[in-house]
């Protein structure tokens, strides 16, 4: 979360910094006043596109890191007595899960049943 | 006609009632059939995309009849058998070969092996529950006769 708001304000603060130093330079009192002002706004520039940067890096290896943990959550399926909730019956001892497409008998995985209630290619194979 | 309005209304009052209290069909599944589940699961997400459902099913299919001739008394793999089930990887939906050049080939191969290698080891583990039970309902199956595709050696 600490982690997600500092890329947040590194972002926000990246948009916000270069606006003065791009004000400054078309502020007529500064140019006519103030010419060494510029260069100060440059280096602010540069420092926020830095900044910038940083922030985008960041940004995208947060990115992969919740992607690879969406993908840990995919495997975790299970965990947590999660199964069970598209369960039925269509006989005695045969229990089914729409979810994972197979049926079991008794406990052990049945071909017979799985077929029977998920055939899923009626052009050919008819596993 | 009282009667009937007045029974008419009691229905209408209490089937709402009845319907929500009706249990949802669900059932705690037991150890083996999480870890069948789960597994499943995890080669669905890996082979996400790259094979329909009758490889996924295929290839599942082969790597439990493959724990089973590993660690059951009796059953034997029929190599010939084998190969025609999973070769049928190359094929598409409808039963044509697809166009694949060879860098897509290669990776079918290792994504189906990889799979066949999860479902095998899986179903080696899932058998160690019971293992008795595992290799009963597998000779079953067997001689039911109303599986077809089977792979064992007859």
């Amino acid at each position: 979360m600490l982690r997600s708001r500092f890329l947040a304000a590194a972002v926000v603060a990246a948009l916000i910094i270069p606006a003065p130093a791009y004000a400054k330079r078309h502020d007529d009192w500064h140019r006519d006043h103030h010419h060494d002002r510029d260069h100060d706004g440059d280096a602010a520039a540069g420092v926020a596109l830095g900044i910038g940067l940083i922030g985008i890096a960041a940004a995208i290896s947060a990115k992969k890191k919740r992607k690879a943990e969406e993908q840990r959550n995919e495997y975790r399926y299970g965990y947590g007595n999660s199964y069970g909730s598209d369960y039925f019956s269509p006989a005695p001892d045969v229990s089914c899960y729409r979810g994972e497409r197979r049926c079991f008998v008794r406990g052990q995985f049945s071909y017979e049943w799985t077929d029977r209630q998920f055939s899923y290619d009626p052009y050919r194979r008819g596993y | 006609m009282m009667l009937r309005t007045l029974s008419l209304a009691a229905a209408l009052v209490f089937a709402p009632c009845a319907l929500a209290q009706a249990p949802a069909p669900t059932a705690s599944p037991s150890d083996a059939i999480n870890m069948d589940l789960a597994v499943t699961d995890a080669i669905r997400t890996m082979l996400d995309g790259t094979f329909d459902e009758g490889h996924i099913a295929m290839l599942q299919s082969l790597g439990h009849q493959k724990a089973v001739a590993a660690t059951c008394p009796g059953f034997e793999l029929d190599p010939r058998a084998f190969a025609n089930e999973f070769n049928l990887i190359y094929d598409d939906t409808m039963g044509k070969p697809r166009a694949l050049n060879a860098g897509q080939r290669v990776e079918l191969d290792r994504k189906a092996t990889f799979a066949l290698g999860m479902a095998f080891g899986a179903q080696i583990a899932i058998a160690a529950n019971d293992h008795s039970s595992f290799c009963q309902a597998a000779t079953q199956e067997r001689s039911g006769g109303k599986v077809a595709h089977l792979v064992w050696a007859k």
